[in-house]
């Protein structure tokens, strides 16, 4: 392996290690968000119906609105009104009803079917029957919209005809608005045929489409209050819960507030003027759990296994706080074990990487450091080999023997570096005179050069000059000093600056 | 509750069925039969019934507030106690008490919380205890989770005990919801 891939191998190294610690702090963060992340509760519109039965108050009294019935919803209501409304003894009436829902109003449609008796016991339950029909969407912002059709007679004795109508319903949460001392606001507008013509039109026999709309002010998780005009009644009512724990839902209302539906009718048969009437509302929605409890859900499989949910009682309430209070402080346990597990874990697993990856960087930078230090010393003794002197015996120009190892150390510094120049210098001792001893320096040198290119090294690389006995290195007068100043010097004039140590 | 279904349940059987019900419409507005008397059953959001605070709610409401601020709580991520000091901040925000919601807040940004995800989250949590219904616990939860992927992970790594605390609530506000 050479010194510059081993390089380059530990700076790879380097990189990938920052990177693998970049990715891995991205991966923590993500881990933390990920342990303080809550679940978000599904809330589906009827979830609470079954969990913790509380009803609601009604919205509207006697029109239609746009939200309805959903899956395993199911409801069972009664009406009553009295006098009713043609009546000439000022007798009372009642009704039934009963429904359920089909698929989601939150998903793509609910469908609400309800079916009516418009007699009861004494004339017999099954004597006048209807059926109701409404498919219902929600929409965003609790906007609602619905087609429906009501009074499809089962028998021909109904007292109501076959009506279609479209509704929408806006329901607006008060709260956090001026008006937070109430829950909340809804409102329902729409349009039918036949029932919600005015009841003048219906008495004439007319066939033709009227308007119906409603607003309730909810004061309170418990009671609203109704304003509705139903096509025929303008109606003022109220809707409360009187239990807590049981989703029946009351609505008393003054039916035909100002008596003008009556007088319409009085002048168009001889129908007794009644004036306003009182009706009653009855409703107890619930939700039918089709499953057995703690199970995943699913359809019915037979009546018997309905678990009315609605039966719910406070203590059970409390039974299932406490049980989930006991679950979250087993689920807190378990988490904290698991996080501090994680977290021993995590600072092991790190430790221990990080302590590998240190060792493994350390010591790759340390081999990085012996290489360029190696490195360098072979350039340096690359350099060195290259100004290594030649030394010449008293009054010669010739290579001596023992001196042509140093002249051959240069041969491959020189081959591997092409671009590298020298000057040889040659130098005598103080001894002869000046003129003699510059003659011979230059000799010297000139010995020094055929030397090296009779090695192959190219003649224009070296150049030669001689400074006779004016630059000694000893200026003594002994034979030692002498020695020493008998000498050739090696220089680097060009291609030193980064000198390629040979391949030995 | 028997003696007002009885009183009902004569009432209607002893209805007359009337003259006025040979296809005269009488009936068509009655309540029973537009359903409207149970149609708040059925609507969306806080304005309906369904999604209303129970008695079964409030019950956990109290619960989690007074294991939060009895001092002796551990947060359910981190496994640390919970001082009661903090403990005792949040569940004065769950019911709404005054000036709550300046003093969790304040320890949340102090702490480095993101300002916009914590206020809005604050406003969520304020008197959710009082009113603890799932669509108020689920919209907390979500602002919680909102305020989570806002943070900074400085934030996150030294998360105050306010905040630990305010998770372990809306854990057990959620709880209930999610065992359905």
């Amino acid at each position: 392996m050479t010194g510059s891939f081993r390089t380059l191998l530990a700076a790879s190294v380097i990189v990938a290690t920052t990177v693998a610690r970049t990715a891995s702090a991205q991966q923590s963060v993500e881990d933390l968000r990920a342990r303080f992340r809550l679940p978000v509760p599904e809330v589906g519109l009827a979830t609470e119906t079954g969990r913790f039965p509380r009803g609601a108050p009604g919205t509207s009294s006697g029109s239609p609105i746009a939200f309805g019935a959903n899956w395993n919803d199911a409801f069972i209501g009664a009406g009553l009104q009295a006098p009713v409304r043609y009546s000439a003894t000022g007798d009372a009436d009642g009704s039934l009803s009963m429904g359920f829902g089909l698929g989601n109003g939150s998903d793509i449609a609910g469908l609400e079917v309800s079916i009516n008796a418009l007699s009861t016991v004494r004339s017999g339950v099954g004597n006048r029957m209807g059926l109701g029909f409404k498919a219902h969407k929600i929409l965003a912002n609790n906007w609602g919209v619905a087609l429906g059709v009501q009074g499809v007679q089962l028998n021909r004795n109904g007292d109501d005809r076959n009506s279609i109508y479209g509704v929408v319903t806006k329901a607006i949460n008060l709260d956090g608005t001026s008006f937070s001392q109430f829950r909340g606001f809804t409102w329902s507008g729409g349009i039918g045929t036949e029932s919600f013509q005015t009841a003048g039109n219906l008495n004439t026999g007319k066939h033709g489409v009227g308007i119906f709309t409603s607003a309730a002010l909810r004061m309170n998780d418990a009671s609203s209050v109704i304003l509705d005009w139903s096509g025929q009644d303008l109606n003022l009512g109220v809707s409360f819960v009187p239990f807590k724990s049981l989703p029946l839902v009351l609505s008393p209302a003054i039916a035909d507030l100002t008596g003008a539906s009556n007088s319409n009718l009085a002048t168009s048969n001889s129908a007794k003027k009644t004036g306003p009437r009182f009706t009653l509302g009855v409703g107890f929605a619930f939700k039918v759990n089709p499953a057995t409890p703690g199970s995943a859900g699913g359809p019915a499989a037979a009546p018997s296994m309905l678990v009315i949910r609605a039966t719910a009682t406070q203590a059970e309430a409390e039974r299932i706080a406490m049980a989930a209070a006991r679950a979250e402080d087993e689920r807190r346990r378990q988490v904290a074990d698991v996080a501090r597990t994680r977290t021993e874990e995590d600072r092991k697993r790190v430790a221990d990487a990080a302590i590998t990856a240190t060792a493994k960087s350390n010591a790759l930078a340390a081999d990085a450091e012996a290489e360029r230090n190696k490195s360098n010393a072979l350039i340096e003794a690359a350099r060195a080999a290259v100004a290594k002197i030649v030394s010449y015996d008293f009054d010669q120009d010739e290579i001596r023997d023992d001196q042509k190892a140093s002249l051959d150390a240069k041969i491959p510094v020189l081959q591997a570096n092409p671009l590298l120049k020298i000057r040889i210098a040659g130098h005598t001792d103080e001894r002869g005179s000046d003129e003699y001893n510059l003659a011979l320096s230059q000799r010297r040198a000139a010995s020094a050069k055929r030397y090296l290119v009779s090695r192959g090294i190219t003649a224009d690389r070296i150049e030669t000059v001689g400074f006779g006995e004016e630059r000694p290195v000893d200026s003594g007068n002994t034979e030692d000093a002498w020695t020493k100043n008998r000498r050739a010097e090696f220089e680097i004039t060009a291609g030193g600056e980064s000198l390629k140590v040979p391949l030995p | 509750m028997k003696k007002t279904f009885l009183t009902f349940g004569l009432a209607i059987v002893t209805a007359a069925p009337l003259a006025a019900q040979n296809i005269n419409n009488s009936d068509f507005s009655s309540p029973g039969i537009t359903t409207s008397t149970v149609g708040g059953m059925f609507s969306p959001g806080n304005v309906g019934g369904v999604n209303t605070a129970s008695s079964g709610m409030i019950v956990i409401g109290a619960t989690a507030s007074a294991s939060i601020s009895s001092g002796s709580a551990r947060s359910g991520v981190t496994g640390a106690v919970i001082p009661a000091a903090a403990g005792a901040a949040v569940a004065a925000l769950l019911s709404g008490a005054a000036g709550s919601v300046a003093t969790v807040q304040g320890q949340m940004n102090a702490a480095g919380a993101p300002t916009a995800e914590t206020a809005a989250l604050m406003s969520a949590l304020a008197g959710l205890g009082a009113n603890p219904s799932p669509a108020a616990v689920r919209s907390a939860v979500e602002k919680f989770n909102a305020m989570i992927a806002a943070s900074s992970p400085a934030f996150l790594s030294n998360a105050p005990p306010v905040m630990l605390a305010i998770h372990n609530a809306l854990v057990a506000f959620s709880a209930p919801l999610m065992a359905k």
